[in-house]
């Protein structure tokens, strides 16, 4: 079974891993999700053997492949992949609708896969080139929000999970985080004056104010699965 | 498709601050690279501190390789920019990409934090 590692839209790099023995034909088998990130323009593909710990790796490179973003030709695609048991990314999927690029992803709701959610966060909005500022400020805003909920959210379960939902359109992106959490009501959250902040030498307390600072709309909702929290970023050429 | 060999190869963004020389004049210069996040800052921060013990007071982050920083890793440069003023010391931030210096100017620090 071929599954997905780890992807780097940012170095152009995919790392899919085969659990066994690799095939003859393994390029051949894997050549559909290779089509699939190849229009994310993954300049570098590995592929490895995985027995409990990862002893080979092999490593394709296309020269052909340049950063940039990517041309989509197709109307419509759709790419479920599941990852491996030991990552915090418990799913993704890709869609291509009427031309706008649309991602899920679901990540357990736990503080040591932040870095690993908020890195694929960056990674796809990476795929929509530029300008640069724009998707760093939306990255890090998307980040705060998932960070506060993993560090604040009071998970209904024990295995809670986050799922993250961004689609790139043209001019905009849109996107929305929900949690398995109990309600919590935004109202009671007060943001802090950084400068305030900086002259108390206060190391944290500045991410509710990133937040609303660097996104055009915000809004919270409580549904039947926990907290969801809605936004959108102008993206202007 | 070339296939070729890349054991070695780590494809995951790391956050590292190292010795960068000297200043034009006579400071010492830092340069951050990667993501600075709530994983890294603490790091970060130790090092900067443990300079500045060590008698650093000039001192130049050189943020031409920082892709990412996190509001921790915000608290955490004003946090080590007032330890350093409060010992006659002085911080800038140099060569910050265009999207992460507007983060700084978005939360007034601007005035707070010297960014050249």
């Amino acid at each position: 079974m071929i599954v997905l590692r780890h992807i780097d839209l940012l170095a152009g790099q995919a790392e899919f891993i085969h659990s066994g023995e690799i095939p003859a034909d393994w390029e051949e088998r894997i050549s559909g999700l290779v089509d699939v990130f190849r229009s994310l323009q993954l300049a570098e593909i590995s592929v490895g053997v995985l027995n409990g710990a990862l002893q080979r790796r092999f490593t394709l490179r296309n020269p052909e492949l340049v950063p940039g973003r990517k041309q989509d030709s197709e109307s419509a695609a759709t790419v479920a992949v599941q990852t491996e048991a030991a990552s915090h990314l418990l799913w993704h999927r890709w869609t291509l609708l009427d031309g706008c690029p649309i991602y899920d992803v679901r990540f357990l709701h736990a503080m040591d896969g932040l870095s690993e959610l908020s890195r694929y966060v960056g990674l796809l909005l990476a795929t929509y080139g530029h300008p640069k500022s724009h998707l760093t400020q939306l990255h890090i805003a998307v980040h705060e929000i998932c960070a506060n909920i993993i560090e604040h959210g009071q998970r209904i379960a024990d295995a809670g999970h986050l799922d993250v939902h961004l689609e790139l359109g043209e001019g905009e992106i849109r996107g929305w985080v929900q949690d398995t959490c109990k309600w919590f009501d935004p109202t009671m959250v007060q943001p802090a004056r950084s400068t305030q902040l900086a002259a108390s030498r206060l190391r944290r307390g500045y991410g509710i104010t990133l937040i609303q600072a660097l996104l055009d709309t915000l809004h919270h909702d409580f549904n039947s699965i926990g907290n969801r929290i809605t936004f959108s970023k102008g993206i202007s050429k | 498709m070339k296939q070729t060999d890349s054991n070695d190869k780590n494809i995951s963004p790391r956050f590292s601050i190292r010795d960068g020389g000297k200043t034009a004049s006579g400071g010492t210069r830092m340069l951050l690279t990667g993501h600075l996040d709530a994983d890294a800052a603490p790091d970060a921060a130790d090092t900067l501190r443990s300079m500045l013990e060590h008698g650093c007071r000039d001192l130049e982050l050189d943020c031409t390789g920082l892709q990412f920083i996190s509001s921790t890793g915000i608290g955490t440069i004003v946090a080590v920019v007032g330890e350093y003023r409060d010992l006659g010391g002085e911080v800038v931030l140099r060569h910050l990409a265009p999207g992460i210096r507007e983060i700084f100017e978005s939360l007034d620090l601007l005035d707070y934090v010297t960014v050249l």
